[in-house]
Order: C-alpha cells, then structure tokens, then sequence
C-alpha cells in the first residue's frame, strides 16, 4: 500500500509538473485566438426549416463557436458571418434538436432543417471519459440513449438494465429473472474474459458506481443488484462507449457505461409528478400432470425400483378404498403452481423539482415504488431521494454536487435449485394428489396446512406463509464536483465523492412443513439466517481540460487527470438451526452446536493517470489519443503500472466540398479506432501468499492457502474498431454500422499444476482469446406529417468468440447441472455432453445397437427397449464421459430490437421488440420435470413416454434412479432459446390543458412483456443465473419474468 | 395527407396476427399425445379391439372396465374371441365366477414381454399366480399378440382363457368324504396335534395369516393354501392311505386308540407334501419330505394328475415308505439345553465353537469346576416314537487329561426338593476319555407312548471334585428300534 502511494504521489508530480508548461504556452495561444474573434469572415446565407412542415422557423439560433451568432427572421431566413467555409453552424431553439451543420464550402442556399428534440442519434451529447461531444463529432464506437423518450412510461418493474435493452446495439442485456429488482446481466461486445468480470464499467455522474454483489447469497439463488436501485426517472441520458476506453485503464476492458442523473436545464421551476399503478399477470403455467396420469407413473416407476406388485398396490396412495384411513389425504387434485405464482401489484409515485437560478441550479427528486413479484408474496419497496445542484460559489469556482440515497426493503424467496425450499421447484413437482393442508381418514380438511407429504417433499404454500426471507439495503451515493475557470481555455476539475453501500438480509424456515436437511453432523428441521454486507469507497478523480482553437481549423482539446479509488468490503454472516420451535426465527435461538458463521473481506485500492488529446481539422478529420498509466493493489509484486493507450479517428466525409451535391447524404462518417484497455478484475489477493485457517480434530490451525503469484496482472484487451455514421434523406434514415475484434491476452486461468504442490491450481495470466462482430443500429421515421408520425428503429448485433490459448487441456465446467467447455480454437462456454438420438424402440434395436453403460460398481448395464439411444462417438460401445461433444452454444447468432414509434396528434404509441436468435438454452426446469426417476410429478409430455415394447415415441421410459442415465446432460436438454418479445407497448396521451398551474398532463398506458415468441419450453427464455460466463444459459428455475400493465399520470406543474 | 383509417386497419391487423401467434403454445405440440394408444385407456383400447371384443364386453359386464379405465397400470392378458368361446360356461355361469375369470386375467403393473428373466410370476387380481415364460407363454395360453398399450397400462392378446384353477387346499376340501386323507386333514382344522397349534388358532385374527393358522397341517407342514408359492402334494387313494396309517400305528401309541389314529394319520401326511411344484417327468425316484423322510416315488403308481394354481396333486393308488426311512432319529445338540439343575453356574458353562480331528467345525457345550455332584444339563426332545431307542453321544474331552464320568436320565417328573421321580429309564455313568471325538453307544431305553420327553437330563458325577464333575456333549442320538 505505501508503495502504491509513493508512486502516486510521484505519479502526481510528474505529471502535473510536466502540464505547467503546457500551460503557459497554451495560454499564449489563447490571446492569439481573442484577437480572431474580431475578424469579419465570410457572410453565408440559408434558411431553416421545419422537418416536418417544411416552413421557416423563426426565432432559431445559429452560432459559430467562439466567432459568431445569429437569430433566424419570421420566414426563417438567417445570414451569419463565418471564419471559414469548412466552420460548423450550431443551430438550437426550443422544442428542437440542437444540431451542428457543415458548410461544405456552400455560402448560398443553405437549408437546414430542424426535428423535434432528441430525434437523431448524431446530435445527441455523448458524456465521454475526455469531455462531452455530439455524437456527429465522436470519433469512437459510442451510443447515446436519451431517456426523456421513454422513462416516464417505463414500467415499475423494470430497473435501468432492463430499460437499456434493445437499445443500443451491441450492449446484451438479460435480465436476471423476474424477482423484483434483479436487474440485469449487462455485456457489451460479447465477452472478454474467462474468469475476471465482464460487466461494462459503470460511471454515474462521473464516479465509478460499483454494481458487484459482496454477498453469498443466503436466501438461495438471490442476489442484489446495486445498478438496479437507480430510478429511471432520475436519468438523463446514457452513454455507452464501446472502444475507446483506455481513460479508464485497467477497468475498462468492458467498455463504459456512463450515466447522467437529473440536471437542472433552464432557470424556469418546473415540477413532475407521477404515479403509477399495475398488475402483474402471473406466468403462464407449465403443464404438469395431473392426479391421475401422474399415479399411472408412480406405480410404473415403482416396478422399475423392483417393488413387488403387493408392495405397490399396499401404498396408501394406490388405495382407492375410501375407509382405509388414508384415501383422502391422497385423492385430491391439487395444482400447486396456481397456489404458488399469483398475479400481484405494483405501484409508483415520484416528484422530480429543477429550477434554480444563475447562482445555484438544482434537480431533486424522491420517489416511493412497490413492486410485488408473482412468487408468493415477493416485493420490494424502495424510497429514493436524489439532489443534484450546480453552484457558481465565484465567477470562476463552481461546484457540482449530486446527492442521492436509497433504501430497499425486499422479501424473497428462496428459488432455482433450492430444491427442498422453492416454492416453484416444490410447485412443478410436488404430488399433485396430496392438499395443501391436512385431511383426517374421514376426509374432513383442517385448516392447518399439511405437513411434509408421504414422499418427503415440503409444502410450497407453508414455506409461502411461514417462512422469512428479508434483505433491506441502502446506498449512499454523492460527489462534490468543483471546477476552477483558470481561463477560458483552462478548467481545473475536483470530484470528490464517496459510496457507502450495506445490506442486511435474513431468512427463516420453518421446520413444519419443509423437508429436513442434512447437515455433517445433525438433521437441520427449521434454519435461520442472517448476513450483513458492506462497501464504502472513496473515489477522487483531478483533471485540467485545455481547449483550443487556431484559425478556427485547429481544434486541440487536453485533458490530464488523476483517479484514485480505494475500497473495503465486508459481510458476515450466520447460520442457525433447530431452533426450539418455529416461533424463534433468529439465529441466536438456534442451536448452540450446529450455528455457523462465516464472513469474507476485501480492501483493494486503485490508481489511475491519463492524458487525452483531441484534435481535429476543419471539423472533417478528427484524432484521439488516449494513455493512462494505472496501478492496483491487485497486482503482484513484480509487477508495475499499467501502461494502456489508445488512438481514434474519424473522417467526416460528408463535410467535404466535394460532398456538397449530394444533397441526399447527410452525414457520412467514417471511424475507426484502436486501443488497449485492462481488466483488473483478477482477485483482491489473488497475487499474494495467504494461510487459511484449518482445523484438524478440534486443533485449529493455518495452512497455505493458495500458491501467490507475484507476477499477476490485469488481463490486457486490444480493442479494433472500424465504423460508419450515415444519415441520408434529410435525416429521415440515419445509421451506424460498427465491426470490431477484442482480443484478450494476458488472460487470467486456472492453470493446473503438480499435486505434489499440495494444490490444485495456479492463477495465472496464460490464456488468450478473441471476440469479434458487427453491430448495426439504424434509425428512420417513416411518415413525417404534422399530424402522424412513425419511427421504425432496428439495432442488431452479433459477435463471434474464439478461444486461442489456454493452458492445459480444455476447462470444463459445472452449472445448474449443465457441463460446459471451453477449448483452444472454439468458442468459450459451449454446452458439453452426450448426443441423444430419440429412444429404443424394442429391445431387440438396443440389443442390436449394442450399447452400455458402466454403473458405479463397475459392471456394464445394457441399454434396452425404451432408453435414449446416446452416440457411442469413440465406437467402444460403452456410453461414459468420452462420448460427449459440443451441444450447443449459449451465446446468441445475433440480438438486436426492433422500435416502432407512431403518434397522431397528442396521442403515440411506441414499441420496443427485443429478439435473440440462435442462443441454445440448457432446460434445467424441463431436467427436472422429465428426468422420470424419482416422486416428483412430472411434465405432461411424460404422458408420452415409453412403455412397450415397439412404442415409438421420443420420451424414454421412467425408471427409478435412472441407472442408464437417460436424464444425464444431453441434447435432450438444450433448447433452441430464440425469441421475440414486445418488451414494451406504451401508448400515452397528452391531454391538451388550458391551466396556469398545470403545463401538461400526460396519460400512460404501458405494457411489459406483453408476449414472447419462443420455442423454449421454460417459464421465459431469458435469464441469467451467475455472474460468470460459465453458467449463462442454464436455465435453474429462477422467477420468470412476467407480464406488466400499468396506467399512469404525469403532471407538470 | 394520409389517412388514419388506413394506419389502424393495418395496426389491428397486425396486433391480431401477433396475439394469434402470441397464443400458440410450445407445450402444446410437446405434451399433446399424437399417439391413440396412449389416448386410450386400457379398456377401452380391449374393447376396441376386434380380436379381443369379447373378453371387452365381459369386462364391461362384471365392471372391470371402470378399474382399468382408473389410474393404476395394469397388464392384462386379454384371450381372443375365440379363445373366449373355449371356455367352460360353468366358470361364466354367474356374476362372482365371471369376475373371477376376468381377474384371472389382470395384474397391477406393468409386464412386457421382454423381461431380463425367463419366466415371470404374476399375481393376478385374483390372487392367482401364473408364470409368464418368456413373454410368449402364459400359464397354458401362447401370447399371439404382444405389448399392446394404453394410457393405464399393457395387454397382451392370448390363445386360451386363463381360467381360474382352485388351490390343493381348495381341491383337498373338495375331495372332503370321498377320501379318507382328505377328510382326515380337514379334522385337523379342529384338533390340536401340538401345544402350539393351539396358540396359533387363538392369534388367527381377521384373515390375516389365517389359513395357515386354522389347521394344523397347513401350520406344521406347508400352507397349501398359500398361492405365493408352488407345492406337490401326493394324495393317496384310501386303501393305500390306511395302509401307511396302520404301519405306523405301533410306533405312535398314545393313551387312546383314537389318538393313536390321529397321530399315526399325521405321520402318514406330513411327509406327502412338498415345496415347489414338480413336474411329472421330472419327478425323481425318491423326494425328501420337510422332515428329512426320504419318500420313494413310484411313477406307476401316479392314478391322475391335477394341475392345480398352486401346484400340482398326484393321486396315488400306493405310495409305500419303509419304516426304516419313515422313523427317524432325534438329535439333542448338546449347545442348547432347555436348563440346569440349578442356575448359578453360568460362569462354568463354555458354549464351545470347536473343530474336530478332521478339521470339521462342532458347537458343543461344556460345564467345568462347577463343583457340585450330580450337576445336570436338561434337554427335551419332541415326536419321539413308542418305541425302543438306542442313546449314543458325541462327547469331547479335550482340555481335561483326565477321563471323567457322566450318565443320563430320561423321564420323570421334578420334586419340590430337587429329585427327580419315576424315570422312565436311568443309563449307567459312562467314561469320557480325554481327546475321544467318536460317536459313543449309551444304552438304550424302551418308551410306551410317543409324543415329546420334557426332561432329558445329562448328570455329572456324584463328587465335588472340579474335574471329576465335569459335563461335556456335542450331541444326543436316539435311533428308534424297529419292532
């Protein structure tokens, strides 16, 4: 540590050292610059029009930076004097799109037409790393999504992940599940790593926000997403840099997310309300079998265990004598799913004031939102407060302040493959014949509920209404943001800001009612739980920004600064058991042997340095150079700061005189950039030597934990890009087209090492892969009157992984039961198992075929009639692990969205489709419904399943155990996850008030999730279970993500 | 200016296309069955089969097809029509008989004709067990058509009705005044031949285990009732019976003439049934009974033949079993005695795991340094004959040097004091020499009446002296005498 800090103190020297003559040589520049702003120029002539009427417009700003300004006259006319015909017009007024305009040597005739605001993706501000830019003059891979659209009609439910979806191409959003702010799984680009993050950075109002969960996870297969407690509301646009992002050193490996929150614009108060409620539609249910067809295969599979028929027929289940004490418990027809998932609420309301004035702008919001899942009685509420100011504190000192702090409180549930303890695993398989509570022999029904059934499964609706599962969590998330006017050209920036981040969860389950587990040394009836979790980060980013102009040709734009964030994490938690009676749910008044406690820590602290330079020429040729120089306390001893850099640049071809014919294009761009970027996700201590703690017959000890490795770095990403910007047809169709290849080195693996070390693996940085693709977002309005309007947007993307290097042989990984390989010169993360190739239909075929299976004692057990039919692929005729290949592929061929946006009049309608196409998806939720092995009840397709001899038909027979292993990992499992959804259907009108209070009033109907076309046989083809790459596409039986319809108000005051 | 109207009717047209594409399910395709087998249910899928109508119609009459039509899985071996025109009417001639043959032909669960086994025995709804050999033979019918399916089960298309066969218990009760053996096995329903047979009678509660505890045949033989397993019963015509009945007498007298009989009959019986169902060809010249009697078979003698659902019943017209294998010899194990003369010596008692000269292993018992004269172990033995027996034992003295004595006393009755009164005989003190592991003879004794001895007692020499008093036995051997 004390190193890291004389280095970066050295670092600061330096580099602010070397800056100050800069400075003053700048600063002599600048004078000359003053000295042009007198000179006449050239006088241009133009008019500027309505895109959609195609009338002038009055009242409109024309400036030339730093030289000129000029209003446009009633017919929208306008002349203006300019340095040179190659300057860029800027041209803004109200209700419009502030746009920039290039002469192309023209200085007569100049028509420039005007859209409503936000209407094209080229003249919307992108908040980069270097400065803010319009898009029209970014020379990087970057897309901008301005929320003002969409996010008053954005459904409670769905957090800013889910919002981003299908809206910038390229950035794949999968939204977790359907528990009430999961959030989403965000990668931009495909992947770049195995087992480091591949999260895009995330920079909210210029800090690094932190969206990492420090938790285990103690209310099973939940987690918290941090990204998902910002209100969409509170969001004034987003910034998605794809390349490019070498400012951010060793953390932008993943590209950059960067978020703006609520900014005061105008020094008028304006004041928005909203409220909102909805229903949330339960899902649709998978079809089980029912009562009758499910005994059939009870007592089928009953004689595949070898009970004799007497033993069958004897099972209280099987009595259908109503006086043998136990026909009523087990003649009932029950459909568990309807008691499980339940259609439920949700509701909003905010308060968004901005106003302000000369002195001091401010934006605050609050907002209150309840949003109920449709598992039981899952919920979240959340209260937010938000307060963002800018202050003028001198003519030169202002500060920018953003303040905001959230509290959650949310009830979960335990799902996925908590197999004793989820409700919708228990409601997919349990016994549909046994009630919900408990029946005496004469039938009469107790308004207790029933106990753990005769096949020792828990009951959904008791774990619903009994158990406890809490996790309140708040943030504290504020900057204070001073900048110092040196001069014009020169600004001294100082953001200052902090996190503090601490979450509380705990859970309760019951004994009555749910089934026991087994622990090492005890069987657990009822279990208790708590965990409380910390981050606080203090995060400092300095920087000098100098621009400049010569002749107004030369633009130069310098920004030099210093980051530095240092980080602790901590969670602890406790595990309680058997306590006295359900009635003490804590973990304290669980048993004094078996409690366990456990907690984890972290402290990392990182540092980073860069320069940026901007130039262009004439507004057509545009150069970036971007270096930062990082250091981390991540990295191993012997290595040193992280050099990474990058170059971009950009020809707008469009502004060239020869261009300026081609009325049809306007805009063409072309880009292209190059770059390295570092992900330092490789371990808090990772590189260093630890000792763990051990115990060995009651005496503790500490043993070596890991083997350190001192020269561990950060893996290094080579990012290429080449794109195009189009606009053509007066901006009626505008589109970007990108391809791009990261290629990752230094790539962190487990590299397996000589067991005489005592250890399993090394990390190390020794793989490599590759990533490349293409994406394509395009944008166009159809019909352009004054009346009607209609927009159709599509984005598209597609890349392509390659494994290079790694060290020895393939990785195979484990997942919700799914296998997955990764090899040298095939894609990361393919599903990994056996071929299966419909089933025997006699037994004669299998005996023909020939194939076995080696059970646990060693012998070989022939297929027969009714089993899959597996691929013998290396012909020795027994089916084991060597038989398994390449099933599928869990990285979709393309994703992408379609928009559709049509408004007449004061009403609109706007769609957004979002598809994914060729992904495969691993069926565990189906595994588990087919597997036919055990008491679980089954799908209704089992129904279908063999039973003679000569049946032909694609399900194998049931048999207990499954010692053949027709239910192991194969294609019967993996899914074609394509679909098409309609993620959102808003219509919205805006009701024509004549108030002096009120400005506007607008209605909202919106819709979530309205359908989804898809074959994938699960609740939802989308979700994500894990963080890591390994694991995407297995499908653990997380809540689904559901349909939403909401109506709400907006008001303006 | 484009009109709206244009716009909406190609808005709703297109928002209908999507609910109707939005509506079609992925299930529905996956757990729809495209199979009519499996749409079916068992009865149905017999009813509507041509060559199996009949049988389909019967189920209907006696109301089967409502159980096969239920959620369990059955098998039924449906006979053809045909084949249902074979069948004896007197088996279809009222509603309880019709629904007896049909559950002759359905069992619970699944039976497919391939089967890792050869043959399959399957209990049918009429608790009948038939053996189903190699998935083409069911009991006497040949399958025609196999591994027909349904939702709730199999059925398997046969040439013959599995017409339901009554049990050797069944048949015995049948044949009760036409012959003697028969008639005499039913009276055992009544008489107690043994103290326990009485104990079981009075724990027969509801039906459970109830014909193998009312009569004390099917209690001490086997339960030819019981249709789980498979017997041959030999049944003798009555000339032959009481023939074999008076051979025996002598050697089973008991107070009265009437008991003698009732004895003597038992003895005749028990050693003419035997487990398993033997066929005739593979009937070997001799069968040994439960009890260890060698029973020579005659093939000739075989008068008929009754295949019966539990086995098989020859009727014989002579089955003739020399006493010389009919009597046998009682062994005492000497390792388990029914008691001591008197009980505080368990820490001289050594219940021995020993191996003898030629290395075979014996368990023998031996009570040493006790240092009581005339220490007794107790023994008793049960079925013995009126007759003369001859006493020999196995006595091993092999951690003493010296030769110790020991004798034996059959009979009498316990005093309050201790002595014993009117013995039936007393043997004299025998040596037992160090390191003998032979087979000694004693002497003999002559009973009056047969039935059980209570008291068997092996005494230690009158003296005091430890090693003088020493008791050892491998076992007793009384071979009766042939009068």
């Amino acid at each position: 540590m004390l190193k890291i800090l004389q280095l970066t103190s050295l670092l600061c020297i330096l580099l602010f050292g070397g800056i100050d003559t800069g400075l003053y040589a700048q600063s002599l520049s600048k004078s000359t610059t003053v000295g042009s702003q007198t000179k006449e120029g050239i006088q241009i002539k133009g008019i500027i029009k309505n895109a959609v009427t195609g009338k002038g417009i009055s009242g409109i700003n024309i400036t030339v930076k730093d030289f000129s300004a000029s209003i446009s006259a009633e017919d929208g006319t306008f002349t203006i004097n300019v340095p040179h015909l190659n300057s860029l017009l800027i041209v803004s007024g109200q209700d419009y799109q502030t746009k920039v305009f290039p002469l192309k040597n023209k200085n007569t005739g100049l028509e420039i037409t005007l859209f409503e605001a936000s209407y094209s993706q080229f003249y919307q501000t992108a908040n980069l790393p270097e400065n803010s830019k319009l898009q029209y003059n970014n020379p990087n891979a970057a897309q901008v999504v301005d929320f003002e659209k969409d996010q008053w009609s954005n459904p409670v439910n769905q957090s800013i992940g889910n919002f981003l979806q299908g809206r910038i191409a390229g950035l794949n959003s999968v939204g977790k599940s359907g528990v009430p702010g999961a959030g989403a799984y965000l990668t931009l680009r495909g992947f770049n790593s195995l087992y480091a993050t591949n999260k895009p950075l995330i920079i909210l109002d210029g800090m690094i926000y932190d969206d990492e969960d420090y938790g285990s996870g103690i209310i099973q297969f939940n987690g918290t997403s941090p990204l998902s407690m910002l209100d969409v509301k509170d969001i004034e646009d987003v910034t998605v840099l794809k390349d490019g992002s070498s400012l951010y050193g060793t953390k932008g490996a993943n590209g950059v997310i960067i978020i703006t929150t609520t900014r005061p614009v105008d020094l008028s108060t304006k004041i928005d309300f909203t409220m909102y409620g909805g229903i949330n539609q339960d899902p649709q249910e998978l079809p089980v079998m029912k009562s009758g067809a499910y005994r059939t295969y009870l007592s089928q599979l009953l004689a595949s265990r070898g009970d004799t028929q007497q033993q069958i027929a004897n099972r209280p289940w099987m009595l259908d004598n109503t006086d043998s004490g136990s026909y009523y418990q087990y003649h009932n027809e029950t459909d568990w799913q309807d008691k499980v998932f339940k259609a439920s609420e949700n509701q909003s309301y905010y308060l968004k004031i901005r106003g302000g004035d000369d002195i001091a702008k401010y934006g605050i919001s609050v907002g209150y939102l309840n949003s109920e899942g449709v598992v039981g009685n899952t919920s979240l509420q959340r209260y937010n407060t938000r307060l963002n100011a800018a202050l003028r504190l001198t003519e030169k000192l202002s500060v920018d302040a953003n303040l905001s702090f959230i509290y959650n409180t949310e009830n979960q549930l335990d799902q996925g493959q908590a197999y004793k303890t989820s409700p919708m695993h228990l409601a997919l398989t349990k016994s549909p014949f046994v009630a919900i509570n408990a029946i005496n022999a004469t039938g009469e029904v107790s308004p207790n509920l029933a106990d753990v059934d005769i096949f020792n499964v828990s009951n959904p609706v008791a774990i619903i209404n009994n158990s406890i599962g809490i996790n309140k969590n708040y943030r504290f998330y504020g900057n204070l943001n001073f900048q110092y006017d040196i001069n014009k050209s020169l600004k001294a920036n100082l953001l200052v800001g902090l996190t503090l981040n601490k979450e509380r969860e705990n859970f309760f389950i019951p004994d009555f009612g749910v089934a026991d587990i087994i622990l090492p040394t005890a069987i657990a009836k009822n279990r208790s739980g708590s965990e409380v979790q910390q981050y606080f980060s203090i995060y400092t980013h300095g920087y000098l920004t100098y621009n400049k102009s010569i002749d107004y040709k030369h633009n130069f734009n310098v920004k030099v600064g210093l980051r530095t964030q240092s980080n602790e994490s901590e969670s602890d938690l406790g595990l309680g058991f058997n306590s006295a009676t359900d009635d003490f749910t804590t973990v304290s008044a669980g048993s004094n042997l078996l409690r366990q406690v456990g907690g984890a820590l972290g402290e990392w602290n990182w540092v980073n340095s860069y320069l940026s330079a901007e130039y262009n020429y004439a507004n057509k040729y545009y150069l970036t150079m971007n270096t930062s120089y990082d250091g981390s306390s991540r990295f191993g001893e012997d290595i040193n700061f992280a050099a990474l850099g990058s170059l971009s640049a950009a020809w707008l071809i469009s502004s060239e005189g020869f261009m300026k014919n081609t009325s049809a294009i306007d805009l063409l761009k072309l880009r292209t950039s190059i770059g390295l970027s570092g992900n330092d996700d490789i371990g808090n201590y990772t590189a260093q030597q630890l000792y763990v703690s051990q115990n060995l017959l009651g005496i503790q000890g500490l043993v070596r934990g890991n083997i350190g490795n001192p020269k561990l770095k950060w893996e290094t990403v080579r990012k290429f890009n080449l794109g195009a910007d189009l606009a053509l047809f007066n901006e009626r169709f505008n589109a970007s087209v990108d391809v791009y290849e990261n290629k990752t080195t230094d790539m962190i693996t487990y590299e397996t090492i000589n067991t005489t070390s005592g250890f399993d693996y090394i990390v190390s940085n020794s793989g490599s892969m590759k990533t490349s693709g293409v994406e394509l977002g395009l944008n166009s309005r159809i019909v352009n009157t004054s009346d009607i309007k209609f927009d159709l947007g599509v984005n598209l993307a597609q890349y392509k992984n390659e494994v290079l290097g790694i060290p020895n042989s393939r990785i195979l990984t484990q997942f919700g039961g799914a296998t997955y390989i990764t090899d040298e010169g095939q894609e990361a993360n393919l599903f990994f198992g056996y071929q299966a190739n419909g089933v025997y239909s006699t037994t004669a075929q299998a005996n023909a075929a020939g194939l076995s299976r080696r059970l646990e004692n060693g012998s070989l057990m022939p297929f027969a009639g009714g089993d899959v039919i597996f691929e013998d692929l290396n012909g020795d005729n027994v089916i084991d692990e060597n038989d398994r290949k390449v099933i599928g592929n869990p990285n979709p061929d393309f994703t992408g969205s379609i928009s559709t946006s049509f408004s007449y009049k004061r009403l609109s309608i706007s769609g957004l489709f979002n598809f994914s196409v060729g992904n495969d998806l691993y069926n565990g939720v189906r595994q588990n419904q087919e597997k036919m092995s055990g008491y679980e009840n089954q799908s209704r397709a089992i129904e279908n399943r063999w039973v003679a001899e000569g049946q032909q038909t694609s399900i194998p027979k049931a048999t207990w155990g499954d010692p053949l292993g027709n239910a192991s990992f194969s294609s019967r499992w993996i899914e074609n996850g394509s679909y098409l959804r309609l993620k959102t259907l808003v219509v919205s009108y805006d009701i024509d008030v004549d108030s002096n209070y009120i400005k506007y009033m607008k209605l909202y109907a919106s819709g979530n999730n309205l359908f989804t076309l898809t074959d994938y046989l699960g609740f939802d083809p989308e979700f994500s279970a894990t963080s890591s790459i390994f694991g995407q596409g297995a499908d653990i039986g997380l809540m689904p993500q559901f349909m939403t319809v909401q109506i709400g108000l907006r008001l303006g005051l | 200016m484009i009109s709206i109207n244009t716009y909406i009717k190609g808005l709703v047209a297109s928002i209908t296309l999507v609910a109707a594409v939005s509506c079609s399910d992925p299930w529905e395709d996956r757990s729809n069955t495209n199979d009519n087998n499996l749409k079916q249910t068992l009865s149905e899928r017999i009813k509507n089969t041509s060559e199996t109508s009949e049988f389909g119609k019967l189920l209907a009459e006696t109301g089967f097809d409502n159980e096969l039509s239920n959620s369990k899985t059955y098998t039924v071996w449906a006979p053809t029509n045909e084949a249902m025109g074979q069948v004896d009417p007197v088996l279809l001639n009222d509603l309880a008989s019709k629904r007896l043959f049909v559950q002759n032909h359905i069992a619970l669960t699944a039976f497919s004709s391939v089967s890792k086994k050869d043959t399959v025995t399957v209990q049918m709804l009429s608790n009948k067990y038939l053996e189903f050999k190699n998935g083409t033979v069911m009991a006497e019918a040949n399958v025609v058509t196999a591994d027909q399916y349904a939702a709730n089960g199999l059925f398997h298309i046969i040439n013959k009705a599995l017409e339901p066969k009554s049990n050797i218990w069944q048949y015995l009760k049948g044949k009760t005044g036409s012959n003697a053996m028969s008639s005499y096995l039913l009276t055992l329903n009544e008489f107690n031949l043994y103290r326990s047979d009485s104990i079981a009678k009075a724990n027969e509660f509801h039906e459970i285990y109830a014909d193998s505890l009312t009569n004390s045949y099917l209690t001490n033989v086997y339960n030819l009732n019981n249709e789980k397993n498979k017997y041959t019963f030999f049944l003798l015509q009555d000339d032959a019976y009481n023939s074999e009945v008076q051979k025996l007498e002598p050697y089973l007298t008991k107070s009265n003439t009437d008991s003698t009989t009732t004895y003597a009959s038992y003895f005749t019986a028990r050693d003419f049934a035997f487990h398993k169902a033997v066929a005739r060809e593979n009937l070997p010249d001799t069968l040994t009974s439960r009890f260890g009697v060698k029973v020579p078979i005659n093939k000739a003698n075989i008068v008929e033949e009754v295949q019966l659902s539990n086995g098989i019943v020859y009727i014989m017209s002579s089955l003739d079993v020399p006493l010389e294998t009919r009597l046998l010899t009682t062994k005492i194990e000497g390792e388990v005695p029914t008691g001591f003369s008197r009980n505080d010596k368990r820490a001289n008692t050594f219940y021995r795991e020993k191996e003898d000269l030629d290395g075979v292993l014996l368990y023998d018992i031996m009570v040493q340094n006790h240092g009581v004269p005339l220490f007794a172990i107790n023994y008793s033995a049960n079925n013995l004959y009126s007759t003369t027996y001859k006493v020999y034992w196995r006595a091993i003295n092999d951690i003493q040097t010296n030769t110790f004595q020991q004798s034996l006393r059959f009979g009498g009755t316990v005093m309050p004091d201790g002595t014993v009164s009117d013995p039936i005989a007393e043997l004299p003190y025998t040596d037992v020499p160090p390191n003998t592991y032979d087979e000694i003879f004693i002497g003999e004794f002559t009973l009056n009446e047969s039935g059980r001895l209570d008291l068997i007692s092996l005494i230690a020499a009158n003296t005091g002296v430890n090693g003088n008093n020493t008791l050892s036995l491998d076992y007793l051997k009384l071979v009766p005498v042939i009068k």
